[in-house]
C-alpha cells in the first residue's frame, strides 16, 4: 500500500493484486515501529541483532531515513503515542538496547494499516483512476520476456477468471506468511528466474501459543510492556502457578542476559528456552508425569485497569485460547519457528535480478540478516516500499527512452566476518585476541569487548549441542562402525544416483541409500 | 477431554452463490472433542464448506459469521460458550452481504459505503499535534460486518451505509475531515433507525453510537447551512 500511494504521487498508474481485502492484517506485530531518534544506536542494534549478516548500505539508509518514515505516517494520520509533550512515546523491544519503538499501545499494525488504507482510498475516489485494487485476485504466473519481467497472470478467486496485466514493473509486496513459500508470489518469482536470499533464516519467537497444533505468536508489546519469562523453582510443581510466590521462581532470562531481561533478541530468547526445555525445567504436568516444553509468561504483577489499557488486545485475543482470565493468570508459552526471512535477493534499490521485477516488505530479503530487532519489521516493510516505489518511478520515467537496463548489483550478505565466525573462533581456538581482531573489522562496532561478551552469549548457543544431542550423535556413530561398509569411489561418481540393479557394484552401493 | 463430553450437532446454512434455490440447511455430528473454538470445529467437519479464515487470531475479521444468531469472530468463540452441553451449533453466512458460497460472503460494500462517505481524513502537516485519543477506538474496525448483520436497516436491498462506514467517517472527521453532503442523500444517516445494536455486536467494542450522533449532528448543520444559502 506504501508503495502504491507514493507511485500515484509520482505519478505512475497502478494496479494492486490481492488475494485478501488490503486492509487486514494477518498477523499482529503491535509492538512498534522504530523511529529515528538516535540512529547510530539503532544501527548497531540493528545489525548485531541480525548476527551481523545484513548488509551495512541499506540498513544505514534505513535508519537514516526513519525519522521521516515516522513524519510521514503521522501526517496520514497515524495515532503515535505521544507523551503530555507531544513528543513519541517510545518503547523498548526485544534486542534492543535503548527504547526507540513509536508505537499505537496494542494496535500499532491496525493503526497504520488504517492510515495507509484511508489514503489509498482518498487517491481511489480524487486521483482519476491511476490506482485500482483487484482484491480476491491471485496471481498464476510471472511473465518475463527478453529478460524483463512485463506481465502478470492473475486469476479471479471467486469467478475463477483469469487475465493478464501487462505493467513495466512488478513489485512484490507479499505478507509475511508462516512457511517459507506460504506466499504465493515468491514462488512465482523462483519459476521466473528471480534469486532467493535468507533461505537459512528461520525467524525463532519465544512467546508462541500453541493450541491444537497451531502456534498462535505473542506480540512483543507484551513484554516491551513488563511481561517477564519464568519457571517454578521446584522441580514437580503442582501449585497454580498465581499461588506461587515471586521468591519461588526463577526467572531465567533474566539470569542469563542480565543486560537485556526479558527483551533479549528473540532469537537468543528461544534458544535459552529451548536449553531450559531440554534440561527438563518447563512447566510440570501432573498428569502426564512430565514436564511440558513450556514456560510461563507473567504480565499479571500490573493491575487489570493498566493492562487494558496498554496490551488490552493482545489480552483479549487469548481469552478463547486458554482455560483461565489472562489478567488474572499468567499464559504458557513456548518457543517455536515463527517463520521465515526468506525473501528475494535485492539491491540496495529493492531490485531484484531480473529487470522490471522489484520486491519490499516480506518479500524481499535485506534489513533484517539473522533476526529482525524487535520495532524493525514494521520500519523495513514501509521504509522499504517507499525504496522501491522511488526505484520504479524513476525505472518507468527511464523505461520509455532508454532500452538498455543493467541488472543490478548486490552487497552480498556474510562476505564480511560475520559473528557466528567470531564465536566459532573463540569457542573452538579460544584465542581472544584474535576474536577481538576480527570484532574490530566489524563496522558499527564501538567497543569490541562489549561485542565479544554478546558473541560469548551466542557463541554458547551455537557451538555446543547440549548433552542429550551429543549423546545421540555418539550413538548413531557407534551404530554406523558395527557394520563398516566399503564402497569403491571409483565406481560411482559423486552426487550421482546409482540406478538399481545395472551392475553388481552399484547394486551394492544402491543398497545404501534404498536399503 | 471428559466423558460428559456429548457430541454435538452443527446445522449450517449452506448456498451456492446468488441462487436463492440452492440455499439448505445441513446438520452435521462432531463426536470427538478434539476442538475449542467454532473455527476448529469448522475445520474438524469431513465436507467442503466455504469459509474464510486468515489470521486464526480476532485481528483480521474475515472468518466473521452468524453463530447461534449472533455475529461472532469464529476464531475467537469458544464452541462451548455459544452451545452449552446439547445444544446445536448453528451457523449461517452474514447477513446484509451477497453470498459468494456457504458461510463465505463478499465483503465490497463496506469498501463503497465508506467511499461514499469520503470517510478519510486530509493530510496534515508532519508534525501537527493532533488530539487522538477520542479516534483510536474507530480506526480499530476490521471491517468484519458484524454491525450490518445486526443493523435492521441494511440488508441488500437497502442503500443504508451501514454503521461501519460511519465508525470510519467519525474517526475521519476527528482528525479534521470536513463535513460531507452525502450525509444527506439517499442511504446517508436519515436511515438509522437507531436499534444501536452495532453497538452491541461489534467485536471490537467500538462506541459507534457516538459516531452515529456525530453524523446526524453534521447531517443538520450541513443541512441547515445548505438552507441559509439559498436564501
Amino acid at each position: 500500500m506504501t508503495a502504491a500511494i507514493r507511485l500515484v504521487a509520482a505519478g505512475v498508474s497502478v494496479d494492486i493484486v490481492s488475494p485478501r481485502p488490503l486492509a487486514r492484517v494477518p498477523a499482529m506485530a503491535e509492538g512498534g515501529i522504530n523511529t529515528g531518534s538516535d540512529p547510530d544506536a539503532l544501527y548497531r542494534d540493528t545489525i548485531s541483532c541480525g548476527d551481523y549478516l545484513a548488509p551495512r548500505g541499506p540498513v544505514r539508509a534505513m535508519v537514516d531515513g526513519a525519522a521521516e518514515i515516522i513524519d510521514w505516517l503521522s501526517s496520514l494520520a497515524t495515532p503515535f503515542a505521544r507523551d503530555d509533550d507531544g513528543n513519541l512515546a517510545l518503547r523498548r523491544l526485544e534486542g534492543a538496547r535503548e527504547p526507540y519503538a513509536a508505537h499505537v499501545h496494542s494496535s500499532t499494525t491496525a493503526q497504520i494499516a488504517w492510515a495507509l488504507d484511508t489514503e489509498l482510498m482518498r487517491l481511489e475516489a480524487d486521483g482519476s483512476g491511476t490506482v485500482r485494487r483487484l482484491e480476491l485476485h491471485s496471481p498464476t504466473s510471472i511473465v518475463v520476456r527478453d529478460g524483463q519481467a512485463r506481465a502478470v497472470a492473475v486469476r479471479h478467486l471467486v469467478s475463477g477468471d483469469h487475465s493478464v496485466l501487462t505493467a513495466d514493473a512488478i513489485l512484490l509486496a507479499g505478507p509475511r506468511s508462516h512457511a517459507p513459500f506460504g506466499d504465493r508470489s515468491l514462488a512465482l518469482a523462483l519459476r521466473a528466474g528471480a534469486e532467493l536470499a535468507g533461505c537459512g533464516a528461520f525467524r525463532l519467537h519465544p512467546a508462541m501459543m500453541v493450541r491444537r497444533g497451531r502456534s498462535v505468536l505473542l506480540s512483543s508489546a507484551l513484554r516491551a510492556e513488563g511481561a517477564r519469562f519464568w519457571v517454578p523453582q521446584v522441580e514437580q510443581e503442582a501449585r497454580m502457578p498465581s499461588r506461587i510466590p515471586s521468591s519461588e521462581r526463577t526467572f531465567f532470562l533474566e539470569t542469563a542476559h542480565p543486560e537485556y531481561g526479558s527483551l533479549v533478541a528473540d532469537d537468543l530468547a528461544a534458544r535459552a528456552l529451548w536449553r531450559l526445555f531440554d534440561d527438563n525445567r518447563g512447566i510440570y504436568d501432573r498428569k502426564r508425569r512430565k514436564h511440558n516444553r513450556a514456560c510461563y509468561l507473567d504480565i499479571t504483577h500490573y493491575p487489570e485497569q493498566h493492562l487494558r489499557s496498554r496490551v488490552g488486545r493482545e489480552l483479549d485475543a487469548c481469552v478463547p485460547l486458554i482455560a483461565g482470565d489472562p489478567y488474572v493468570v499468567p499464559l504458557e508459552v513456548t518457543a517455536t519457528v515463527a517463520g521465515s526471512l526468506l525473501g528475494l535477493a535485492v539491491s540496495a534499490d529493492h531490485a531484484s535480478n531480473i529487470v522490471g521485477l522489484y520486491a519490499a516488505g516480506a518479500a524481499a530479503c535485506l534489513y533484517h540478516g539473522r533476526c529482525p530487532l524487535g520495532g524493525n519489521v514494521l520500519l523495513a516493510d514501509v521504509f522499504g516500499a517507499r525504496k522501491a516505489a522511488e526505484t520504479i518511478a524513476s525505472f518507468v520515467e527511464r523505461a520509455g527512452d532508454a532500452p538498455e537496463i543493467q541488472p543490478p548489483t548486490f552487497e552480498a550478505p556474510g562476505a564480511t566476518p560475520t559473528l557466528v565466525g567470531i564465536a566459532e573462533t573463540l569457542a573452538l581456538d579460544g584465542d581472544i585476541d584474535k576474536a577481538r581482531e576480527a570484532a574490530n573489522v566489524l563496522e558499527g562496532v564501538d567497543d569490541a569487548d562489549a561485542l565479544l561478551i554478546e558473541v560469548a552469549l551466542r557463541g554458547a548457543a551455537i557451538a555446543q549441542p547440549d548433552a542429550q544431542r551429543q549423546q545421540a550423535y555418539a550413538r548413531l556413530e557407534d551404530e554406523l562402525l558395527v557394520e563398516p561398509r566399503t564402497i569403491d569411489p571409483g565406481d560411482v561418481a559423486i552426487g550421482e544416483r546409482p540406478l538399481r540393479g545395472t551392475s553388481d557394484t552399484t547394486s551394492e552401493c544402491a543398497g545404501d541409500d534404498d536399503g | 477431554m471428559t466423558k460428559t463430553d456429548a457430541p454435538i450437532i452443527i446445522r449450517i446454512r449452506r448456498q451456492n452463490g446468488d441462487d436463492r434455490g440452492s440455499r439448505r440447511w445441513e446438520s452435521f455430528e462432531l463426536t470427538r472433542r478434539t476442538w475449542l473454538t467454532v473455527a476448529d470445529a469448522l475445520d474438524a467437519i469431513d465436507a467442503d464448506i466455504s469459509w474464510a479464515s486468515e489470521c486464526e487470531w480476532p485481528a483480521c475479521g474475515v472468518c466473521t459469521m452468524v453463530i447461534n444468531g449472533r455475529a461472532q469472530p469464529a476464531c475467537a468463540t469458544r464452541v462451548r460458550d455459544v452451545a452449552p452441553r446439547g445444544k446445536p451449533l448453528v451457523l449461517e453466512p452474514l447477513g446484509g452481504f451477497p453470498i459468494v458460497r456457504d458461510l463465505w460472503v463478499d465483503r465490497g460494500r463496506m469498501r463503497r459505503d465508506a467511499t461514499r462517505l469520503r470517510a478519510w481524513p486530509e493530510p496534515h502537516a508532519p508534525g501537527a499535534a493532533l488530539e487522538l485519543s477520542a479516534r483510536l477506538p474507530f480506526t480499530l474496525c476490521t471491517r468484519c460486518g458484524a454491525c450490518l448483520d445486526a443493523c435492521p436497516e441494511t440488508h441488500q436491498a437497502a442503500s443504508f451505509a451501514g454503521p461501519a462506514a460511519f465508525g470510519l467517517y467519525h474517526a475521519a472527521t476527528l482528525h479534521g475531515a470536513a463535513a460531507n453532503p452525502a450525509l444527506l442523500d439517499a442511504g446517508g444517516i436519515a436511515d438509522c433507525g437507531h436499534a444501536l445494536n452495532c453497538v452491541e455486536v461489534c467485536p471490537e467494542s467500538i462506541p459507534l453510537d457516538d459516531a452515529l450522533a456525530q453524523a446526524s449532528q453534521d447531517t443538520t448543520r450541513t443541512f441547515l447551512a445548505s438552507l441559509l444559502k439559498r436564501t
